[in-house]
């Protein structure tokens, strides 16, 4: 009678089953409400969004990965990522981002909705696990490249900046598909700059100075990030480790140089003013930056491009300080180390229908606000697919 | 079942509240003094434990205010910003603790449950938070699954560095840090720890933010100071510096204790502290930096504010306060883009610049003569100032009394000349908000500068969030594609290789491969792949390479326990560089090929596995990221080799091309 917590909620019970998972680290039970063609539930990992487990969908015969997002409402932060990331998901097809199969919530009203599950592909390997176990031939480096681009070139087309590229959110599979996952921060372009969105949102490896310095940002930013990953699966180190914002920008210049004044002069006067403050560096050479003895030299290529050489050339133009100077997204995909991958259908993929309105990032909605339009998203999204055998 | 409605959170959720939104969440312990003192969810406040309490509660006598009393336990101003609150409240859970229960004891286990809900309710319906919530599971769970995110009152009376944190070194930022033996730093959210406020006996505080809730230990407007400023890079913080020094001292002078703060304490309330730093004990500004760092090492003021130091600094050697070879990195700046940029442009009056002027050609034509000053000054602040003013005095004062604020500062300021050249430092006046928080703090509803915010999510957040760490625990299912048998030689590897054991639906992953003609023959050539199961169980033990446990390098050209050592290996597939001798000679490299290379189609055989100790790895989400990946399916047992591999390969999901 006075029974608290975790009594669930009514479900129908004959089209979805309960599984009880066990997260083996923190010892801690969850309970997946999910439709029974989902099978086989074996944890995968817990984080601070919720549970994700890998199942067998028996409709499709596919092995999936399905995140429980458990009360994504508990605060703002939260919601308002768990919109955008179901927004973003169910909106932007493109066969180098992460793909929804499915979504739904075993809540039948608002005031019992506590649950969304999001059932995507599963993938084998993160980025980063990938880097730094695999010494990646050049076909494989340049491949991944390209599919990078051709994710963030669909992300640009259907008004998203992804802003937080980086490693662990970019996951291959064993036959060298890459995908990006995690639209965690991704925001429309074309956004007030005036905001400045925070130095923080780009992990901070992988941040553009731009970013670090506090200039207005483009989509740019993905590019240079795109040019750290790169550096990185040749490196097997990453390359701008910096431990705060002020150890980060000088990773970067004292690897690339100090920008010259015209692009200081952007800066704010204080900022500007520390900038010119600080040692000045040449640039060093990319030949030392990245390189000969860390590529595979029996796996070049020089007939398509596939060289050391070639590959510097790109990573250069993607890693300027300056973003006017620095590679668009289109520049670097015509480029020859990655040009040879080149398929118009992925490239210039239609862009996906995009819901998601940045507004939202600035509106300040209660935590109820957030979580009707998460459940009238998952509604609709119900509403719009079989999610029982479809 | 009316329980149902509680809004409940998760341990997992009050996790990520603690550790995405410290400045927005309240934990609230509902437990008892004891059971607080012992443990408790880090940065939770104990009320609502006392039996008076708890019955006017029930009897309904206790109305609104009298419960937001209890939470903010002294300030009204912060009360204002409640609405951005997330109140999360815990207790313990019914059954079993009724023994270890001493001052709550009072209570009926079962009535733990109802005096939560009651609670929650009440403290909803005063709207004055974002949400209240009710811990599910109770504190002992918590702490089970989260004991990095509890914390004992203990350890804080005794050693208030340390009581930073047991565990975090990233999330939350560092907690209350001891900078000097009277100034903290801290976050919004230790800010409104009274406990831990009490324990360290700060009773002042200086809060740069716009909107965040005056602390909870201020009694006295005067023991207040707000800096009205966001984390941007419009903002001008260095206006504030002299004022702060003023308001510092005094409260060093009192032998007070200061807590500086902003939202997150490692942009705007840094800065200040720097600033300070830099003056008390005449440093400049990369040292005070520096100091600051070393005692919290979370700070990351922005660019905007390092060059506001910077400027700072060039005062404080034109004011005698630092030495000319103070200067962190002597005057570069001048010398490459003239002295312009010295100062601010913005320096209002001609009256602070005539008091430059001396110092600054004393500097120049007479290094020694600051230094002279500097040494009368010696080590304390007031003397220095004095002996600087002195030397100031005759130009500075005439400047002195236009700006208003001076009048306030000015009664401590008396007992040293020092006022006055702080005064002249050449900044830019800016209206000050000393003594006014609560309008301010109302005034404004302005979101938390997203910067600060979101920087926990960006840092920390993500990597637990993303789906990309789950999948990181799936073992390779690699297996299930064909296999390449090794042969006695590697190039015979080649040879072998368009006939695979395909063996199950995967079998598609490697046939374009074959396609391949120069490219992939090259690169073959020059890696074999290894299965060990496949090794294991066909291959005779004659081949000639053999890759080690670790991984990389194939070694041991010894035949005869191959076989048996490859099974050991247990790795699904070990690639490892080729260069067994007979296949490095023969380069089939540049084999014949095609202009266009076919797309890498298997990510074995598409580099050199590395073994892991070789690598240094310095990514920050190493920590979180479980070890995962080409070599954790690895079992100890050769029998457990091959069902390891058939389980996980029939893991393999079709992956969509």
């Amino acid at each position: 009678m006075e029974v608290d917590l975790p009594v669930h909620n009514e479900y129908d019970a004959s089209r979805f089953h309960q599984v009880t998972i066990r997260d083996p680290i923190a010892g801690a039970d969850s309970t997946f409400t999910i439709p029974t063609r989902y099978v086989n539930l074996s944890f995968l990992n817990a984080g601070a969004q919720g549970t994700v487990v890998m199942a067998d969908d028996l409709v499709t015969t596919q092995r999936v990965a399905i995140k429980k997002m458990q009360q994504p409402f508990v605060m703002t932060m939260s919601a308002k990522r768990a919109y955008r990331e179901f927004i973003l998901l169910t909106t932007i097809k493109h066969p180098n981002i992460i793909r929804l199969l499915n979504a739904f919530t075993p809540d039948t009203s608002l005031s019992t909705f506590r649950e969304v599950y999001l059932v995507m592909e599963l993938m084998t390997h993160n980025l980063h696990e990938v880097i730094h176990r695999l010494r990646l031939d050049h076909k494989t480096l340049s491949f991944f490249v390209y599919q990078s681009l051709c994710a963030i070139k669909h992300l640009h087309n259907s008004g998203v900046i992804h802003r937080d590229l980086k490693p662990s959110n970019i996951v291959v599979n064993d036959r060298c598909v890459l995908k990006v996952l995690d639209f965690g921060l991704a925001r429309k372009k074309n956004v007030d700059t005036s905001m400045r969105m925070s130095d923080y949102v780009v992990t901070r490896y992988y941040r553009a100075p731009e970013v670090i310095l506090g200039l207005p940002y483009s989509e740019k930013v993905d590019i240079w990030s795109v040019g750290c990953i790169f550096a990185e699966m040749i490196n097997h180190t990453v390359l701008f480790p910096g431990k705060d914002r002020i150890d980060q920008w000088t990773k970067i210049y004292s690897v690339l140089g100090t920008p010259d004044d015209h692009f200081i002069s952007q800066l704010g006067q204080s900022a500007a003013m520390y900038v010119r403050s600080l040692p000045r560096h040449q640039a060093r050479a990319f030949s030392e930056i990245v390189p000969d003895t860390n590529f595979l030299p029996e796996t070049e290529n020089p007939r398509v491009h596939l060289t050391p050489h070639v590959a510097r050339d790109l990573l250069f133009n993607m890693l300027k300080i300056n973003p006017e100077e620095r590679y668009s997204v289109e520049d670097a995909l015509n480029h020859p180390y990655v040009k040879l991958w080149f398929k118009d259908d992925e490239v210039n993929a239609p862009a996906s229908e995009n819901r998601y309105d940045q507004e939202i990032d600035f509106a300040d909605k209660t935590l109820i606000e957030w979580k009707e339009l998460i459940f009238n998203e998952v509604q609709r999204y119900q509403a719009d697919h079989d999610i029982f055998t479809g | 079942m009316t329980v149902l409605d509680t809004v409940t959170i998760s341990t997992c959720g009050l996790a990520a509240l603690i550790r995405e939104a410290p400045d927005t969440t309240l934990v609230v312990d509902c437990r008892g003094f004891t059971e607080y003192n012992e443990s408790h969810v880090r940065h939770s406040m104990n009320a609502f434990f006392s039996k008076l309490i708890r019955r006017r509660l029930f009897e309904n006598k206790l109305d609104d205010n009298c419960l937001i009393h209890q939470l903010m336990s002294c300030s009204s101003g912060c009360t204002k910003m409640d609405e951005k609150l997330d109140l999360v409240l815990y207790a313990e859970e019914d059954k079993p603790r009724g023994n270890k229960r001493r001052i709550a004891s009072c209570n009926a286990p079962e009535s733990t449950a109802k005096i939560m809900r009651v609670l929650r309710e009440r403290l909803e319906d005063t709207d004055k938070f974002r949400s209240v919530m009710v811990l599910e599971g109770g504190f002992k769970q918590f702490a089970q699954q989260y004991p990095q995110l509890c914390e004992s009152s203990e350890g804080m009376t005794r050693l208030p560095q340390s009581l930073s944190q047991p565990c975090l070194s990233q999330p939350t930022g560092d907690g209350i840090t001891l900078i000097t033996p009277n100034i903290y730093l801290g976050s919004q959210i230790d800010s409104l720890d009274e406990t831990m406020l009490d324990a360290l006996d700060i009773s002042v505080v200086i809060n740069l933010s716009m909107t965040c809730p005056k602390s909870v230990c201020i009694k006295e407007d005067k023991n207040f100071m707000r800096i009205p400023v966001n984390d941007s890079y419009q903002e001008k913080l260095s206006p504030y510096f002299p004022m702060a020094y003023e308001f510092l001292e005094k409260c060093r002078r009192a032998g007070k204790k200061c807590l500086i703060h902003c939202l997150a304490g490692i942009s705007r309330s840094p800065t200040l502290a720097i600033s300070y730093i830099m003056r008390y004990m005449k440093m400049g500004s990369d040292d005070a930096y520096r100091y600051v760092k070393e005692r919290r090492p979370s700070i990351s003021p922005n660019f905007n504010f390092m060059g506001q130091l910077l400027e700072y600094e060039n005062v404080l050697i034109k004011d005698h306060v630092l030495d000319y070879n103070q200067a962190s990195r002597p005057h570069r700046h001048m010398d490459y883009y003239g002295p312009s940029d010295l100062c601010p442009p913005k320096v209002p009056k001609s009256a602070s610049s005539n008091c430059v002027f001396p110092g600054s050609t004393h500097d120049e034509s007479s290094p020694s003569s600051p230094s002279v000053s500097e040494g009368s000054a010696a080590s304390e602040p007031e003397t220095s100032s004095s002996a600087a003013s002195s030397s100031s005095t005759a130009s500075a004062p005439p400047s002195m009394p236009s700006t208003s604020e001076q009048g306030t500062s000015s009664g401590t300021v008396n007992v040293n000349g020092k006022r006055n050249m702080t005064m002249d430092l050449g900044l830019p006046h800016r209206p000050k908000a000393l003594g006014l928080p609560s309008r301010i703090g109302t005034s404004v509803a302005e979101l938390p500068s997203p910067s600060t915010e979101l920087s926990r999510l960006s840092f920390n957040g993500p990597e637990a969030i993303a789906p990309s760490t789950p999948i990181l625990n799936f073992t390779n299912p690699c297996f299930n594609s064909p296999i390449i048998p090794v042969a006695s030689s590697s190039r015979e590897v080649i040879l072998t290789l368009p006939t695979p054991a395909a063996s199950s639906s995967s079998s598609t992953s490697s046939e374009p491969s074959f396609d391949f003609s120069s490219f992939e023959s090259s690169s073959s050539s020059s890696i074999v792949v290894e299965n060990p199961f496949f090794a294991s169980t066909e291959v005779p033990a004659g081949s000639s390479s053999i890759s080690t446990p670790s991984g990389s390098q194939s070694t041991p050209a010894s035949a005869s326990s191959s076989a048996a050592s490859r099974c050991r290996m247990k790795g699904f597939f070990k690639v490892f560089s080729k260069k067994a001798p007979a296949s490095t000679s023969t380069p089939a490299s540049s084999t014949p090929g095609t202009s266009r290379a076919a797309r890498p189609e298997c990510l074995r055989s598409s580099g050199i596995i590395i073994s892991a100790p070789v690598l240094a790895i310095t990514e920050e989400e190493d920590a979180e990221s479980p070890e995962s990946g080409f070599n954790e399916p690895e079992v100890g047992e050769e029998d457990d080799d091959s069902v390891s591999i058939c389980s996980t390969s029939s893991l393999e999901i079709p992956c969509h091309q």
